[in-house]
């Protein structure tokens, strides 16, 4: 085997990762869409307590949804200085990334603290255990990226930008959109159908 | 590193540009500010507004899936677009149904409950 079919092979295997990681995001969609319809079936359950009117603070969610979005474009920003090989333009705007996405996270925390606070839980009602849940996965989904974003962060400053990398990243990337989209759906579904 | 290109071509849905980004990010805010006046402003009865922002949500789905995830039919990995549609037509019977069946069963069989979670008896029967 010579050089270039050696080459061809590992693009080859790389492209087959990328897919893989694909029909992952595709089963994570199933696992989202079930925790919809929990929710579309649950939300009138309140069970004489509160209902999704009397408990979400729209601008609040607005600046959640808008953090989330950029971090997603500043993700989009690092893939291009990647592919440029602009290695601290891409740390810098990875370190962006990270940290909007854990405003994003500590104002989910804040939100679901300050709601379990006032006595209103997972235990109170159909409603908000279907609120709690998907919500809930889709904020431990942003989290488990974020541990993944800081590793890659690490290694891009350990080993450099390598095609390795940038399978990695790609796979990343494909998470972090993903993610993206899934919350204009609860912020759709949840947030806005419920203080309508 | 000149193998770079290669792989971008090679994961066809991997690779994007600036400006593809850019009209992504402009087009989500936009759709996102455009959903949130709706409902904040009450600009439509509930149920015109209901499928307003259920459409610009869908909208901004594609949005994205094409500035940000660059799905495309000239993707050089197809079989993406093909897994794609394949799990939105899984969800869409799911969707349907499951709300179908369930709000069937609510009327049918939802006894009124009181907030202590005993059953109103004379309403039951």
């Amino acid at each position: 085997m010579n050089d270039l079919t050696l080459h061809n092979h590992h693009l080859k295997a790389d492209a087959r990762t990328v897919f893989g990681f694909w029909i992952y995001i595709m089963s994570d969609c199933f696992l989202f869409a079930a925790l919809f319809i929990v929710y579309a079936v649950l939300h009138n359950n309140t069970f004489g307590g509160p209902s999704a009117k009397d408990i979400f603070n729209l601008p609040f969610v607005l600046v959640e949804t808008l953090i989330l979005l950029s971090s997603s474009f500043t993700y989009g920003l690092t893939m291009l200085a990647v592919h440029h090989h602009r290695k601290n333009t891409a740390l810098i705007l990875i370190a962006i990334t990270i940290l909007l996405g854990l405003s994003f996270v500590s104002l989910e925390i804040n939100e679901f603290s300050h709601l379990v606070n006032e006595g209103i839980s997972w235990t109170r009602s159909g409603f908000l255990s279907a609120f709690f849940t998907l919500v809930g996965t889709h904020a431990l989904h942003v989290s488990l990226g974020l541990l993944w974003m800081f590793t890659l962060m690490i290694q891009i400053v350990d080993r450099g930008l390598s095609p390795q990398i940038l399978r990695k990243l790609t796979a990343l990337g494909i998470f972090w959109h993903f993610l993206d989209i899934i919350w204009i759906f609860v912020f759709t579904v949840v947030y806005l159908l419920g203080t309508l | 590193m000149e193998n770079f290109n290669t792989l971008d071509t090679e994961y066809g849905a991997a690779h994007g540009t600036l400006s593809s980004y850019i009209v992504g990010f402009v087009l989500s805010i936009i759709l996102t500010l455009g959903a949130y006046m709706i409902v904040v402003n009450h600009m439509f009865s509930n149920a015109v507004a209901a499928g307003v922002i259920i459409l610009i949500a869908v909208t901004q789905q594609i949005v994205q899936l094409i500035c940000f995830l660059h799905l495309s039919a000239k993707s050089h990995a197809r079989w993406n677009i093909i897994a794609f549609i394949f799990t939105i037509v899984i969800i869409l019977i799911l969707l349907v149904g499951s709300l179908w069946v369930m709000n069937n069963l609510t009327g049918r069989t939802m006894v009124p409950m009181q907030g202590d979670g005993t059953v109103n008896v004379q309403n039951a029967l």
